[in-house]
């Protein structure tokens, strides 16, 4: 049997596929977004009386800020007043204890399913950015629909 | 039947005499150049892959100001376009122009009924019901809450917080 001993010379043209490449890189470098910015929506809650809860059968957790280290978190459906809880800062922390705040939303939410509002009740010294993580736990939780209060 | 397959890497092939010798050698030897591209394609396909993951599909261009530092949240919506006030220490800005908390309902009230009439990208009127706030995260609840309230009072019922993603 003979055996074809002919070279076969396989060349791949690579020219236009790092043309693409380069193109799509200087394209994404153009449009690349190096931050995420998002947002949390909020509506207004009027003094303490949240018009936001208009079913009285419905179940909401009142958050106030009391003290930059101190937050009380209540259980309310429609008005009936259901359990309360304050959540301080732990040791040398400079605000409250957000895990604790966390876990106890959690926890309100399983034992609350109908629970889907929040109030927010923020004394005038308190931080946005403790406003906003308050906020984000919440939303962590399942809980979407937000109001808050002004002074 | 035998095949000898270059790499397609290899297949970039430069030829030519580099030997800076004499001439008789010159015209013996020949030198192959070969341009290793492996490590380019990889490194142009890391990066397309990396740039990528960053790639805003919206098409919003949000200018935020060098003075604010906006909070972190991890469960965040989307962010469209809509009319902004910046809360900085400096004070309040809307759509860059400065204002104090005396002026601001009519000035919203204003911007309100412009948004109302004036159609959006989409070609729908109507946008006026939220506007979106950027504030400092080091600002105090007795900064925001002036501006909460006028957005109220000037109809803007959704009021959306600006935040970077965790």
């Amino acid at each position: 049997m003979s055996r074809n001993t002919k070279d076969f010379d396989y060349q791949l043209d690579l020219t236009p596929f790092i043309s693409l490449l380069s193109v799509c890189i200087c394209f994404l470098l153009l449009t690349v977004a190096w931050f995420q910015i998002g947002s949390l929506s909020i509506r207004q809650v009027m003094g303490g009386d949240t018009s936001g809860a208009k079913s009285e059968d419905k179940s909401s957790i009142w958050v106030y800020i009391r003290t930059q280290k101190k937050i009380e978190v209540q259980l309310k459906k429609g008005k009936k007043f259901l359990s309360q809880k304050f959540i301080s800062s732990s040791d040398d922390a400079d605000t409250f204890d957000f895990k604790e705040f966390k876990r106890h939303i959690a926890d309100l939410k399983k034992r609350q399913s109908d629970l889907n509002e929040a109030f927010i009740f923020p004394q005038e010294q308190a931080v946005y950015e403790d406003i906003v993580k308050i906020m984000d736990n919440i939303r962590q939780a399942g809980i979407f629909s937000m109001g808050l209060s002004p002074i | 039947m035998s095949f000898k397959f270059h790499s397609i890497f290899q297949s970039q092939t430069f030829s030519g005499p580099l030997s800076s010798r004499g001439k008789q050698e010159r015209k013996k030897k020949k030198a192959l150049a070969v341009l290793m591209l492996t490590s380019l394609i990889d490194a142009f396909s890391i990066l397309v892959v990396y740039l990528l993951m960053f790639f805003s599909d919206t098409g919003e261009m949000t200018y935020v100001s060098s003075d604010i530092d906006l909070p972190k949240a991890s469960v965040i919506e989307r962010l469209d376009r809509y009319s902004i006030i910046q809360i900085t220490k400096a004070g309040y800005f809307v759509e860059e122009k400065r204002l104090t908390s005396d002026n601001m309902v009519p000035y919203l009230v204003d911007l309100k009924k412009q948004l109302n009439r004036s159609p959006d990208q989409n070609g729908e009127t109507g946008q006026g019901e939220t506007i979106t706030i950027q504030a400092d995260k080091t600002v105090k609840y007795k900064q925001l809450s002036p501006v909460i309230q006028a957005c109220s009072h000037a109809g803007f019922s959704n009021i959306k917080f600006v935040v970077l993603s965790e």
